[in-house]
């Protein structure tokens, strides 16, 4: 591998960003970074949705598009390129729905946990690969990754049933009757919590903002934890259902960078 | 066009990633080179006859694709190859073990450096001075001429160290703290548009000081409605207001402070809203408390409760008959339409045993900009100490309620995530924003857009400058004591 070539690749991976993990740069007789890259949200397959108002500043023809004059002295136009600069945040996030889109579409079944690739047409991996990305009026849901069942994206994996609730610190820990019966061996599970009533219902999770889940971490045979912002709860017994998803991975994908 | 891929090297091994490097290459070279066929076909028609494509936008450009295409193959071989468990370099943080260890030669090491805004030629200082972010382009004269001399003399006189120029200007002195009025800048809008230079508003404020008295005030009612207070009497007063906050004065506004006939307005529509509440059928009495709540649940009046005699003075009680209420002046405006929900939100007034509201206190601080700490014992409307001053609820841990104002984590209003009120998403709970992001939050948020918030953007704009000081307010509503305006 080329060293020009290297550390393009290392600065496309590369993200200051410690909520995921550790990220040092150390400059001194010469520059080091060390960091580990994963995708954003790991459980979701939504690809970016064009830009957004609020990287309006970067993008002038949104002005045009949406008739928000205010934001006209915002933009910054390079004049030397003709172009605009639209941020190497949502770089990172384009690279991250077109290498999503590229698995989901080479791999076989759902394309999670595989590394078979599927058989089939280039005609019809394209399809899928175009289908990921396309606007959500257009995307076919017949298809992987839309369909809503077996190979589809968002297919529940099983359902477990939580007995007991709690959070502590804006983590939720969650306890099944029965066992919830989830490997150890996997850290891409996650969760959509459907629970019935009460400040229960606080635990839940939105499958309009999360359709395949947040992350859950196993604790044991009955107990697992995830993230949930909320006021601490002591255990509280509880109603309902939970439906278990599969993601792309946990810490299992984190791909160290070290980079000097 | 032909476009021709430039593969990275794939630094993992194993039958699984090899067949996957392959069949990713394969497709991705299929996607590029039936583009014309599949893609630029593929569209749709918008509401003006124009063809669109299904794509969302980054995508719809051939090029961009293909080099994501690139940069993608890496990261999607390294999970392969995690998942098959062959573990290759990058697995962990054994510094020789990373696939992206290399070291830099001096000239390649330069280039990032550069790339990444750290420069240190004083042509490249000095262009990144001139394209700073910060820099209004609408605005070429604001320059800081200092730096723009130091500048000069570091390209003519310059000497490099080892490659690198030391920026060395004895004279280069920072610039004074941008909080104050500066009454030459442009108007509101233009001050509001602007990313630099003193708080917008302030200037604007400073004209509609001059405005109103030298028109009696009659301006008010064309100002009031442009920063979404209302054509009311106490634009004046509500301008003071964020006049003391942007400057940074920090006393208590109080009788001395305003005008007779705002004085005099403020007394009759401050009681004539507790009267109202207490009057209407449709504010409700809460069980065997002086409490009431509207028809929605929403608390008009809540007694403050179990304070000490010393407490119950400090907020300006003097007699054990006095009842001291936190009145809402947000939900009271349904009752009576006074316009004091623009100036205190929520405030704290001292009632007799007639009747009489004998007193108001409140502090004008911001959520979405700065606020007073109180929890040293002191009440609002009381003098403070600037180290009680730290940014509001929006820039710390907050969810939101239903309507989609921030609240505490502690708050039984808090949403839920997902649902939604009046057609409007309930927005999750946030570790914490940026000014920015407070900005863009009320700008294309679900409380009406900038319109509707336009009166906000002045306060967080200071705040982002390190400017906004909390205004306390303490009014005696029992005497017939005024002052007047001091700017």
């Amino acid at each position: 591998m080329s060293v020009t070539t290297s550390f393009s690749l290392a600065l496309k991976h590369f993200t200051v960003n410690p909520s995921i993990g550790v990220t040092n740069i150390g400059i001194g007789d010469s520059l080091t970074f060390y960091d580990k890259h994963q995708f954003r949200d790991p459980m979701n397959i939504t690809a970016s949705s064009g830009f957004s108002t609020t990287n309006a500043k970067y993008f002038g023809a949104l002005s045009s598009l949406t008739g928000m004059d205010i934001f006209l002295p915002r933009l910054e136009y390079q004049n030397d390129t003709g172009r605009f600069d639209i941020g190497y945040t949502n770089i990172q996030h384009y690279l991250e729905d077109v290498t999503k889109s590229m698995m989901l579409a080479i791999l076989d079944g759902d394309s999670k946990r595989t590394t078979t690739v599927g058989i089939g047409s280039s005609y019809g991996k394209r399809k899928i690969f175009f289908n990921s990305l396309y606007q959500e009026r257009y995307q076919d849901k017949t298809i992987k990754p839309w369909v809503n069942s077996g190979i589809g994206w968002t297919a529940t994996h099983s359902v477990v049933n939580p007995v007991f609730v709690s959070r502590t610190n804006n983590i939720a820990i969650v306890t099944t009757s029965p066992a919830h019966g989830l490997s150890t061996s996997f850290d891409d599970w996650g969760i959509v919590m459907n629970l019935n009533t009460g400040i229960a219902t606080s635990f839940n999770i939105s499958t309009s903002t999360y359709p395949n889940g947040v992350p859950i971490t196993i604790v044991d045979a009955n107990t697992f934890t995830y993230s949930n912002v909320g006021i601490n709860t002591s255990p509280i017994s509880v109603t309902g259902t939970a439906d278990v998803k599969v993601g792309w991975g946990g810490s299992s994908i984190n791909l160290h960078l070290y980079f000097t | 066009m032909s476009f021709t891929f430039n593969w990275p090297e794939i630094p993992f091994t194993g039958a699984e990633v090899e067949a996957f490097v392959d069949a990713y290459k394969e497709l991705a070279e299929s996607i590029i080179d039936r583009w014309e066929y599949e893609v630029d076909i593929a569209y749709s028609i918008d509401d003006f006859g124009n063809p669109i494509s299904c794509l969302k936008a980054p995508f719809t450009n051939k090029r961009v694709v293909k080099e994501l295409l690139e940069y993608g193959l890496v990261y999607a071989s390294f999970i392969i190859q995690q998942r098959s468990g062959s573990y290759g370099p990058g697995t962990d943080f054994d510094l020789n073990n990373s696939p992206y260890k290399t070291t830099l030669s001096e000239e390649e090491r330069e280039y990032i450096i550069k790339r990444l805004g750290c420069v240190f030629t004083p042509e490249d200082m000095k262009d990144a001075w001139r394209n700073r972010p910060d820099k209004n382009p609408d605005n070429p004269e604001r320059w800081d001429n200092a730096v723009e001399d130091c500048l000069e003399d570091l390209l003519s006189d310059g000497n490099p160290h080892n490659g690198i120029y030391v920026l060395q200007c004895d004279d280069l002195t920072p610039p004074d703290p941008p909080c104050g009025v500066d009454p030459l800048t442009a108007g509101l809008t233009a001050a509001v548009a602007n990313d630099s230079g003193p708080p917008p508003g302030t200037a604007a404020l400073a004209g509609f000081f001059q405005n109103w008295s030298d028109s009696g005030g009659a301006d008010g009612a064309f100002f009031g409605p442009l920063l979404g207070w209302g054509p009311d009497l106490f634009v004046p007063l509500k301008a003071k207001t964020l006049f003391d906050y942007q400057t940074g004065n920090g006393d208590p506004i109080t009788n001395n402070n305003i005008p007779q006939y705002i004085y005099n307005a403020l007394k009759s529509q401050i009681q004539q809203t507790y009267n109202k509440i207490q009057t209407s059928y449709e504010a409700l009495s809460v069980g065997e408390t002086k409490n009431k709540i509207d028809k929605n649940g929403n608390p008009l009046l809540t007694e403050r409760t179990g304070l000490t005699e010393e407490q119950r003075q400090s907020w300006g009680a003097t007699s054990p008959d006095d009842t001291i209420y936190i009145i809402s002046f947000y939900a009271a405006q349904y009752y009576y339409r006074s316009y004091l929900n623009n100036l205190f939100g929520n405030a704290t007034i001292v009632v007799g045993s007639d009747g009489k509201v004998k007193r108001i206190r409140d502090d004008i601080d911001f959520p979405y900009a700065n606020e007073i700490n109180r929890s040293d014992g002191s009440v609002a409307g009381d003098p403070y100490a600037d180290s009680d001053v730290s940014g509001g609820l929006m820039y710390g841990p907050h969810a939101y309620d239903k309507f989609g104002n921030p609240v505490p984590l502690s708050s039984p209003d808090i949403c839920t995530p997902g649902s939604r009120f009046q057609g409007s998403l309930c927005k999750p709970p946030s570790d914490g924003l940026t000014e920015d992001q407070v900005r863009d939050y009320y700008e294309n948020g679900s409380l009406g857009g900038f319109s509707s918030n336009f009166g906000r953007i002045p306060a967080i704009e200071a705040k982002k400058r390190g400017c906004g000081k909390p205004v306390p307010i303490n009014i005696d509503l029992s005497s017939n004591q005024s002052g007047s305006f001091i700017y």
